[in-house]
């Protein structure tokens, strides 16, 4: 009986100990759960100072919307960006910048027909208030630059390594423009005999392809005129004796039949002729460059100095 | 011996000379002297109407220094339409031309698309040797011109760059703004200016004005006048609706005394934790910039809301503003609930307001961190287990009594 009441009493024990506990974490966890909510003093925590705050591009303008190429070097573009950081303009560490045919990503590599970029953008602090600053993101952008949609993408650092970027978009205008030596010299050439293959290279110095007209005269325009000459009975040379080729050179010695036979006769009307004289795509070495042959009959009763006028004209062919 | 010698020094003097003659024929020969270029390389005029007009523009550059002459030559179809602004002109490296195109096509023209060219020319970029044939080069650039003709009215317009100034009493209040004709007929665009009271109660004045023309595709200058003799000195708000464009703006000005300095501020910004937690003390600056031209006593007067609530109305204590400087208003702002917060408000100085600002605030609960929930979930972990040996124990508890309840029995 006494052991009953030994084993009952401890199990009474053991059971309000369990119960004790078991109440001790309830209590525990609902003040944990409710944090100082429940009954305790509460301490707010107050962050009064404002820390770093990261810089806010306001505006990018690309040369006002549209750029036009130069033909045969460069334009200086600049992408400008309007920057104000609260924590004072003097907060702001560097501002780079990418400018990139929109085809291509931020990430491709440089290339003077598609992605350009300036690391260390040019900041004029004395711009606006203390914490507006103007960055100057300048590009030396090339004639062959391809034509349509670009994006400027400015990068913006703060001393506290906060940063920021934001993009516009601009217009890279198509750019006919050829380049073509200022005169084409057949030399001597006697009386009766066809002159020496003259190579006249044309080149391509826009961004878009091109197909070649061709035009010939002496004193005016359509007078069917090649050349005129200072002694002789005749004193000009028919347009159709100056010939062209626009894709094969012959540079043996030449009958006038023979040489009817290889090349186009030059004409005082306008003649257009498939030449597709694509841009350079080569930063290294100018690709977008064809050669021209040529050459000239001297007839009879020609002598002295001949000079004529040959017109090279450029037409924006296929999609480039 | 000296015939060997004196034939040799010819032989040298012929070699020079030789390659003298195609050094300068490989420079100059052989490149180009002027490299000029058009841009764009073709253009279209859109929906012009029989009759109408149009204006685009192309640029025309060159890379010499020394300045190139280009004559100007429509051709093709349309080249009766085509006008320009002039026929020849020149162009150097730094120097490019922008020429004025329009199309101009006649009333009686069917619907269609139309092409030509414009052709650009250089003069003669060489000049003749003495005893050869030379050919001097010309190169010319032909600009594709098409002109898309139609008969459908296009009317559309974008008007910008809007501006007033304050003036001194008597004198007339002057509206800037910018008109771009976007469409293919003769605009004269309708333009109404209501001039409110300082509070933007009321409506002090109204005018319309529709006066100034502007070609299809071209732009214009618009400087509106009304007459202040009816306003009194002080700060007034003005609408001013280019109906036709469907654009608008809020403008102030100030009528000002005869001599009179003129105040003048922008609030440039409310700024603040784009998010916050709740029960966090938030900070709130509002930076204010004195352009006028004295120095202003100066406070920010605003509110918080959520919702439609006014949770709470924010106002600092005067401060005073020298003249081109920046003065930052701080407030403080405690949230105790989640929720999209607005916070707005003005800069009132010199008896003047600036206009409303606002910013918007992200409040949040608190968030339990996995670290924080670690330690209730090991309690609950102990108490599953205590239940467990509680249940365990009263089971046994339960067999042991009646196990002994047999043995009396």
């Amino acid at each position: 009986m006494v052991y009953f009441n030994f084993f009952q009493l401890s199990i009474f024990f053991l059971e309000a100990a369990l119960l004790f506990f078991l109440f001790f974490l309830f209590f525990n966890i609902i003040s944990q759960i409710a944090g100082a909510d429940v009954g305790e003093n509460v301490t707010i925590k107050s962050e009064l100072e404002i820390g770093n705050v990261a810089p806010i591009i306001q505006n990018i303008d690309i040369e006002g919307g549209t750029i036009n190429l130069n033909p045969n070097t460069t334009k200086l573009v600049n992408c400008s960006a309007l920057v104000v950081d609260y924590n004072g303009d003097s907060t702001i560490q560097n501002v780079s910048a990418r400018l990139f045919d929109n085809s291509f990503t931020y990430a491709s590599p440089d290339d003077n027909n598609s992605h350009y970029t300036n690391n260390n953008c040019s900041l004029d602090i004395s711009y606006g208030d203390e914490n507006t600053v103007l960055a100057s993101c300048l590009f030396n952008v090339w004639y062959y630059a391809n034509a349509g949609t670009w994006n400027c993408s400015v990068f913006v650092l703060d001393l506290s390594n906060i940063s920021v970027s934001e993009s516009n978009t601009t217009q890279v205008l198509p750019l006919l423009a050829l380049s073509v030596p200022s005169f084409i010299d057949y030399g001597v050439v006697n009386a009766t005999e066809v002159s020496n293959e003259n190579i006249t290279n044309v080149t391509n110095v826009g961004n878009v392809m091109f197909n070649l007209s061709l035009t010939g005269y002496s004193y005016s325009l359509n007078d069917n005129l090649a050349m005129n000459c200072t002694l002789g009975a005749i004193k000009n040379i028919s347009v159709e004796h100056e010939k062209y080729n626009l894709t094969l050179s012959n540079n043996s010695v030449l009958t006038l039949a023979q040489a009817d036979a290889t090349y186009t006769n030059l004409s005082s009307t306008t003649a257009v002729g498939k030449f597709n004289l694509d841009y350079r795509t080569n930063d290294t070495i100018q690709d977008a460059i064809n050669a021209t042959y040529w050459r000239i009959y001297v007839p009879l009763g020609v002598a002295g100095s001949c000079q004529g006028n040959i017109i090279f004209g450029a037409v924006q062919s296929g999609a480039s | 011996m000296k015939k060997n010698l004196i034939c040799k020094s010819r032989t040298r003097t012929a070699l020079a000379v030789s390659f003298s003659v195609f050094i300068y024929l490989s420079v100059t020969g052989l490149v180009s002297a002027v490299n000029v270029g058009i841009s764009p390389a073709t253009t279209t005029f859109e929906g012009v109407l029989r009759g109408g007009y149009s204006e685009k523009s192309v640029v025309v550059s060159a890379d010499s220094e020394k300045p190139v002459l280009i004559d100007v030559e429509p051709r093709g179809e349309i080249a009766e339409w085509i006008n320009y602004s002039f026929d020849n002109f020149t162009v150097s490296m730094g120097k490019p031309y922008s020429l004025k195109i329009t199309a101009n096509p006649p009333a009686d023209v069917p619907n269609g698309n139309y092409t030509g060219f414009l052709r650009f020319m250089t003069a003669q970029l060489g000049e003749g040797v003495e005893g050869h044939a030379v050919s001097v080069v010309r190169t010319s650039l032909d600009l594709t011109i098409t002109v898309e003709i139609t008969d459908i009215e296009v009317k559309e317009c974008m008007a910008y760059n809007f501006g007033v100034k304050s003036v001194e009493k008597g004198d007339d209040v002057v509206f800037n703004f910018e008109v771009l004709n976007r469409g293919n007929i003769k605009l004269k665009p309708r333009t109404v200016i209501n001039i409110w009271d300082q509070d933007q109660l009321e409506i002090l004045k109204s005018q319309e004005f529709s006066d100034k023309e502007i070609l299809p595709t071209t732009r214009g200058n618009f400087s509106l006048r009304m007459d202040s003799k009816s306003l009194e000195l002080g700060q007034y708000w003005a609408d001013v609706s280019v109906i036709d464009c469907y654009n608008s703006q809020t403008l102030t000005f100030d009528i000002l005394e005869p001599g009179a300095l003129k105040a003048e501020g922008v609030l440039l910004g409310i700024l603040t934790n784009k998010t916050a937690e709740v029960n966090t003390n938030v900070p709130i600056e509002v930076s204010f910039k004195n352009i006028g031209e004295k120095d202003v006593e100066a406070y920010f007067k605003g509110k918080v809301t959520l919702g439609d609530k006014i949770i709470q109305v924010l106002e600092t204590d005067k401060m005073n503003v020298p003249v081109s400087s920046i003065e930052i208003f701080s407030l403080f702002f405690t949230p105790t609930e989640p929720g999209r917060y607005v916070i707005s408000g003005r800069v009132f100085y010199s008896g003047k307001k600036t206009f409303e600002s606002s910013t918007v605030l992200e409040v949040f609960s608190k968030r339990l961190a996995w670290k924080s929930l670690l330690l209730p979930l090991v309690y609950i972990a102990l108490m599953l287990l205590i239940g467990f040996l509680f249940f365990k124990i009263r089971k046994e508890k339960k067999l042991y009594t009646d196990k002994l309840r047999q043995i009396k029995k």
